[in-house]
């Protein structure tokens, strides 16, 4: 009988889940991790497996950690949890999987697990890992801030991406404005990245629905938005006219929040 | 001339000088990885550099936007044909101040509207007098507003050498335009500009580069001077060389002045000039396309401008890409298994791209690859399989002929990949995906067929 161990669909949740696995010494193709998230998205429930609820520990997650990045390297740690990103079934299982045929090669050898495209997990972790990190690069030049009014101006920026990669996005944009407030909003997930000017950014989750109240904007953002507008419109070759290609390079799904769109 | 700047606000200028740069194609933000803090915390300026590029948004033709591309000025004492500012026309003029380009860098920038400033211009008065109002603006948004973002500056031919020295120390790329892809063509219609004066600069630049690669081999902290390396820009179709010539020049910066970019601009006849070709039925933009695919095949696929084109065969065939059309008429070179043949190899096969031919090698060390296998690795099969083997055995029984082969391949129409500029090749770089670039333009295609182009 195949085991199902059932935990939150993060890192945290995983690594921790992963860890009992081995330490309880479980047979890695009877054994299978899903996540709460990936259990709502998917309705059916496999037959004759056994459940089992795994609470995330800060302490076995860290172990995990540190062992990955020993034996697979910074970068495919980071496609890793770039994988987990995406909010799709299996991706918790895959992830598993991948982390033990790295785990089961000899040393130095962990860092290339992400090759062998062959392999059905390894195969959903790469793409997975790819797939995220095109709307991490996406979203690097989409976010829009505006200018919020305050003793300080604070610039907001609120997206509503596919993926859970507001803090794929924080380190980017603390490093390119170290002497600004910022925030990014993922308001899909009530996800908040705070970046206090000159200090290290947190994240801070949404709490009811009025939890933040936000200040107007600034005087000047509505003519910074149109001279934005117009330099968009300026811009474009009209005997080049395409918006097929334009549609292509930026979805629709973005343009919600891109003041030239709006 | 009269200078009607006092009057403007920012935003009629923005308008103007906006308008008068687009038709400078470059928008690329790439080539320099910069930090804006020492630990990802502090900082004492505003901006980085991710050496990938970031596209910020889009315009209604498709092309990327990532710079704030104006000129300084469109007010110009030159007369070239092609060019909508030139002295001859009679259309709105405006110049900014460096004070008034700083502040809507900063506060596009800090608005993440843009990834940097791509400062052109008109030339005002002479060109050295022009290039110091560029290197004025250059020199305050570095030391007065600490903007370290990405700069990309155009040189102006026959500007005093010591300053496009000075201004390299301040921008991540340069560029001068080469226009025509002949010092005849450039004769003919850009009366005023001479090619020795553009290949001069071109020069200097690139040993600029190369000393302060060296000097930076040794001292860390040397200053760097155009980090993010030169390029330059070709009119297509204003002028009546070949596809081969083309290529042949481009191939020569590449290799003889290191440039890292050469970009295509499909010709508008703008000022509707009876000296220059009519475009009324659009620009020629699939030859553009075309060009810049065998471009493509230049820098990353080791191919040399003389196996894609020669006298005979001089120009790019319009439903064939060039490596389909380099591949049918070497049928002797095919079909390779993909199970043996070198990343060389197997990088000129029709189908499999950079990326797919350096997954098929690493995922080989693990296991026999299967047909099934190479679509996972991202190969279009659709197009490889005329050319491969797996495991000795073909896809289909496929005959091996040239025509047979060119109908398969021409047959679906909705196939052929078309994007219309170079920012469909740099997102190819990013993701490296042949085949993810622009939708066919069906329309286009047909008149290609019935050789409009
Ligand atoms: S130099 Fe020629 S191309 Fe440049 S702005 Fe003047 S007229 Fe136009």
């Amino acid at each position: 009988m195949d085991t199902i161990l059932v935990c939150p669909h993060s890192l945290e949740g995983v690594f921790t889940a992963i860890y009992i696995a081995y330490r309880d010494k479980m047979v890695h193709d009877n054994t299978h991790i899903q996540t709460q998230l990936e259990q709502e998205l998917e309705t059916q429930r496999v037959l004759f497996s056994e459940y089992r609820e795994i609470q995330p520990d800060e302490e076995l997650f860290g172990k995990v950690r540190r062992t990955l990045i020993e034996r697979i390297g910074w970068e495919v740690y980071e496609q890793i949890c770039e994988a987990m990103a995406m909010e799709k079934p299996g991706m918790a299982d895959s992830v598993y999987h991948t982390v033990v045929k790295a785990l089961s090669k000899g040393p130095n050898t962990g860092c290339y697990v992400l090759q062998n495209l062959t392999d059905p997990y390894i195969h959903k972790v790469a793409m997975a890992s790819q797939n995220v990190w095109r709307e991490i690069h996406h979203l690097m030049g989409f976010v829009r801030f505006e200018e919020l009014a305050g003793e300080e101006p604070i610039l907001y920026s609120q997206i509503g991406p596919k993926n859970n990669v507001v803090t794929f996005l924080a380190p980017h944009f603390a490093d390119r404005f170290p002497m600004e407030n910022f925030m990014l909003h993922d308001c899909k997930r009530g996800i908040f990245v705070v970046h206090p000017k000159n200090q290290p950014w947190y994240v801070r989750l949404e709490q009811g629905v009025n939890s933040i109240i936000l200040p107007p904007v600034t005087k000047e953002e509505e003519t910074y938005r149109e001279l934005f507008r117009e330099f968009c419109q300026s811009i474009m070759i009209q005997s080049r006219r395409n918006d097929k290609l334009q549609r292509q390079m930026l979805p629709i799904r973005f343009r919600e929040f891109m003041v030239e769109f709006s | 001339m009269v200078s009607l700047t006092k009057e403007q606000s920012v935003q009629e200028k923005l308008k103007i000088l906006t308008d008068a740069a687009k038709y400078d194609v470059a928008c690329t933000s790439s080539g320099v990885d910069r930090r804006g803090t020492s630990d990802g915390v502090h900082g004492n300026g505003i901006g980085n550099s991710i050496n990938a590029g970031i596209c910020h948004s889009f315009s209604g033709d498709g092309r990327c936007i990532s710079l704030l591309k104006i000129l300084f000025t469109n007010e110009c004492i030159y007369d070239c044909k092609y060019c909508i500012n030139r002295k001859s026309n009679d259309v709105p003029r405006a110049s900014f101040t460096p004070d008034e380009v700083c502040k809507l860098t900063i506060e596009f920038y800090r608005r993440n509207y843009i990834e940097g400033l791509f400062l052109s211009s008109g030339i005002l008065y002479n060109p050295t007098y022009t290039m110091e109002l560029l290197y004025q603006t250059l020199y305050k948004l570095r030391t007065v507003y600490h903007f370290l973002g990405y700069i990309h500056v155009k040189a102006i031919p026959g500007a005093d050498p010591l300053l496009i020295e000075k201004i390299g120390f301040l921008a991540d790329r340069m560029s001068i335009n080469l226009e025509l892809p002949t010092a005849e063509g450039l004769k003919n219609i850009a009366p005023n500009k001479n090619r020795k004066l553009i290949l001069g600069p071109m020069r200097q630049i690139q040993n600029g580069i190369t000393q302060s690669k060296n000097e930076l081999a040794v001292y860390r902290n040397a200053p760097r001077f155009v980090a993010g390396g030169q390029s330059t820009q070709m009119i297509i179709g204003a002028t009546n060389e070949q596809d081969y010539q083309i290529l042949q020049v481009s191939e020569g910066l590449y290799q003889k002045f290191g440039l890292k970019r050469v970009f295509y601009s499909a010709f508008v006849n703008v000022n509707e000039d009876k000296a220059l070709p009519a475009t009324i039925g659009g620009p020629p933009l699939l030859r553009e396309h075309r060009l810049y695919q065998a471009d493509w095949l230049l820098r990353f696929y080791g191919f040399k401008a003389q196996e894609l084109l020669d006298e005979q065969h001089p120009n790019l065939n319009v439903l064939l890409d060039p490596k389909e059309d380099w591949a049918v008429r070497h049928l002797e070179a095919f079909p390779v298994e993909v199970n043996r043949a070198d990343l060389h190899t197997l990088l000129r096969v029709p189908g499999i791209g950079v990326k797919s031919a350096t997954r098929i090698v690493k995922a080989r060390l693990s296991a026999r690859l299967t047909f099934e296998d190479l679509k996972k690795l991202g190969v279009t099969l659709k197009r490889a399989l005329y050319f491969i083997t797996c495991n000795g055995r073909m896809m289909y029984p496929t005959k091996l002929s040239e025509d047979y082969i060119v109908r398969q391949l021409t047959d679906s129409v909705k196939r052929v990949n078309f994007g219309s500029d170079g920012m469909s090749y740099r997102q190819m770089s990013l993701f490296d995906d042949y085949h993810v670039n622009a939708a066919p333009d069906i329309i286009t295609l047909k008149k290609a067929a019935g050789g409009e182009f």
